[in-house]
């Protein structure tokens, strides 16, 4: 297959997209095209710098909105099973036990080697 | 051997090289970034230290981190759940720093440290604080509390050390936290978390502990051996973005106090309450690891061991009799204790001499400091030793304001003497004029005495030494003649200074003595309020001709204000420092 038939199937292919997927692509592509333009041509200028600034921007929003549906997927479920369970990881509970000192357990595999784990 | 301790990522990034189980160098990433309590990878601090080694990153035999990363994200996704759905807020800020730094530390270091192919290994955080202070004490063998905010699980902790091993025994976890509970009134007293606990102490003489009784009742449930729990309906630090909440609001009886407005009887007295407690708490401590390890020294490190007054009272109010406390004793010395801890208890090697003196960080010889002061074109007298001593001694006599610039800058955050500003303690007035005209910080904050070493006890009611600024004395009665460093409780937070340690501010102190009869002067750190201690010569002639301070002796040099060009292109040192 030489360059012409593929770019041409290529382009059959996007014709043959729903519109919103196309929509998606084209503005992904202006995306990545004025991304690269603004770095080989005005990596420093004021423009560049907003630019970032509102990508960044938006970033922040799609970070935050994953990272909700994170902590409720995973942590709402664990802290509910916890609380069914009655169990408090952070042993938050008063007590009136003669005192509060936990034995410090030195780690099973042995002084060298846990040194070499970060946990 | 050659190993590197580092500690970041939370705050007061540090690092620090151990040459055959002698620390050649140690810096705060802070004071070379510029950026108070650094909390970045320190790769300018790292350059330093392997500079000064005179050693490449390809030369480490080792390379120590001073915590455990992953057990530290274990106890954040338990809080997390133990605290959901609360704890939103602080996971969606704490959650994108994790992913993208915190949990690379080994990728991290190696990218920093490249060519470097050798081992990367971890210590707990409080072995890196047991370490930071047991290895360069002078005891063969000692009972060690290490106190702070957090580290993986443990808030504080204790055990022996006995030659190049440390067994710690047992341990405090978060939530319950002294470091965290002191921080916790910090913030609600208005000033700045991990930066600014040392302006409570500060402020605590002026107030009565009148909460005391309320807060062990309510708050703090605490047993005789020291160990104790938080009451965690009063604080918000395990799942939200700030340190107490409401219910701890309708404790005292009002919101927070704002930053930087006024304070009243009420703030001075909550002060004065959890400073109370906060030494009540490590005197018990300190009491029991006597009653369960039988030994008459110990060594201290952790933030709070940054509490001077606790720490007086230790020395006096428990059997121990010696007491070692590490100057770094916040995070940054765990750079220290990591890289110890690599050499001496996992490579089992002997240890190396004890600590006499903090001075770890870059210096600059007179012909580097010539080199800037003609580039800023600056007016300078070049002395010899013995009149650097005569003339600044006479200054200060004369209430001078000096800024102290000599040999090398000190590793911790106290000013020692390397990094200096000095006035003559006897006049009343001075407290005020350095803490508005120079260091432009709150009126009520004291200033802390240099004393010759061998004249401490007749000035001090101490009979040991404190190179490191790390104890409160009270000033003798038939020697309340240096006000500027009394507090209003007849205190002051003194550091001792030997020849041997530090021969030409001996000296100075000395000839200061000569003049006046006074054998003290005023130490407080070189900088203004929010900015790091100064480092390079730059970095003091800034601050120098953008403050008050009349003159300022870089080694050899004596500056005078008066005949100094003004700055080139000076920014207002207010708009580049946050405030503390
Ligand atoms: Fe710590």
């Amino acid at each position: 297959m030489n360059l012409t038939e593929y770019v041409s199937r290529l382009g059959a292919r996007l014709a043959h997209l729903p519109t919103h997927t196309k929509v998606l692509l084209a503005f992904a592509t202006s995306v990545l095209l004025v991304e690269l333009a603004f770095r080989r041509f005005g990596p420093r200028s004021k423009a560049y710098a907003r630019w970032t600034k509102g990508v960044e921007a938006v970033g922040a929003v799609w970070t935050a909105v994953l990272l909700s549906i994170v902590y409720l997927v995973s942590v709402g479920p664990v802290s509910v099973f916890m609380k069914l369970t009655r169990k408090d990881l952070l042993d938050r509970a008063a007590g009136s036990d003669p005192t509060f000192w936990k034995a410090h357990e030195p780690n099973p595999l042995g002084a060298l080697a846990a040194a070499r784990h970060q946990f | 051997m050659n190993v590197l301790g580092i500690s970041c990522f939370y705050h007061d990034s540090a690092a620090a090289l151990l040459r055959d189980g002698v620390v050649v160098a140690a810096c705060q990433e802070e004071r070379l970034s510029r950026k108070k309590h650094d909390q970045d990878f320190p790769a300018r601090a790292v350059k330093y230290v392997l500079k000064q080694g005179g050693i490449g990153p390809g030369d480490l035999d080792a390379v120590g981190f001073y915590d455990k990363p992953l057990l530290k994200f274990e106890r954040m996704l338990s809080t997390y759940i133990a605290t959901f759905p609360r704890s939103f807020g602080s996971f969606r800020k704490a959650m994108p720093v994790w992913i993208k730094e915190k949990l690379w530390v080994p990728s991290i270091i190696r990218k920093e440290l490249r060519p470097y192919k050798g081992p990367i290994l971890f210590a707990e955080h409080h072995m890196s604080h047991a370490a930071s202070c047991f290895f360069v004490s002078p005891f063969e063998e000692a009972a060690i509390l290490t106190v702070d905010g957090v580290g993986e699980w443990a808030t504080a902790s204790f055990g022996v050390g006995k030659g190049n091993d440390i067994t710690l025994f047992k341990e405090i976890r978060f939530p319950h936290s002294l470091g965290l509970l002191y921080s916790a009134f910090t913030y609600y007293l208005g000033f700045k978390v991990n930066s600014a606990e040392y302006k409570v102490m500060g402020l605590a003489p002026y107030g009565k502990p009148v909460h005391v009784d309320r807060i062990m009742k309510e708050i703090v449930h605490l047993n005789d051996d020291g160990s104790f729990k938080l009451n965690m309906k009063y604080f918000s630090y395990d799942y939200g973005l700030t340190m107490t909440n409401g219910a701890f609001s309708d404790f005292f009886g009002g919101p927070p106090r704002k930053p930087e407005t006024w304070m009243t009887e009420r703030e001075f007295d909550i002060a004065a309450s959890i400073q109370k407690v906060c030494e009540e708490v490590v005197l018990r401590m300190a009491r029991y690891i006597h009653e369960q390890t039988r030994l008459t020294r110990l060594c201290m490190a952790g933030g709070v061991a940054l509490n001077c007054v606790a720490n007086g009272r230790v020395i006096r109010e428990t059997p121990f009799k010696e007491l070692f406390v590490q100057p770094a004793a916040g995070d940054a010395g765990g750079s220290v204790g990591v890289a110890h801890y690599v050499y001496n208890t996992l490579g089992k090697q002997p240890r190396g001499p004890a600590w006499t003196h903090a001075y770890l960080g870059p210096e600059y010889d007179d012909a580097e400091i010539r080199g800037y002061l003609d580039g800023a074109g600056a007016t300078y007298r070049v002395l010899s030793d013995a009149d650097v001593v005569r003339e600044t001694a006479r200054l200060i006599a004369d209430g001078n304001v000096i800024g102290w610039f000599q040999g090398r800058m000190e590793f911790g955050p106290r000013a020692l003497g390397g990094r200096s500003i000095l006035a003559d303690p006897r006049d009343p007035k001075m407290r005020d004029t350095l803490n508005m005209k120079i260091k432009f910080r709150e009126g009520f904050r004291p200033f802390a005495p240099s004393v010759l070493a061998d004249k401490a006890s007749e000035w001090f009611e101490i009979d040991c030494d404190s190179p490191y600024m790390l104890l409160v004395a009270q000033v003798r009665e038939g020697k309340r003649c240096i006000p500027s460093v009394t507090h209003v409780d007849n205190s002051a937070r003194l550091q001792t200074v030997t020849r041997e340690a530090s021969p030409l501010y001996y000296d100075l102190i000395g000839e200061f003595e000569r003049l006046t009869g006074v054998p003290v002067v005023i130490n407080t750190s070189f900088n203004v309020r929010g900015e790091p201690i100064v480092c390079t010569p730059h970095d003091a002639y800034l601050c120098f001709m953008r403050t008050n301070m009349d003159h300022l002796v870089l080694g050899h040099h004596l500056l005078e204000k008066k005949q100094q060009p003004p700055l080139r292109e000076d920014v207002d040192w207010r708009t580049q420092y946050e405030l503390d």
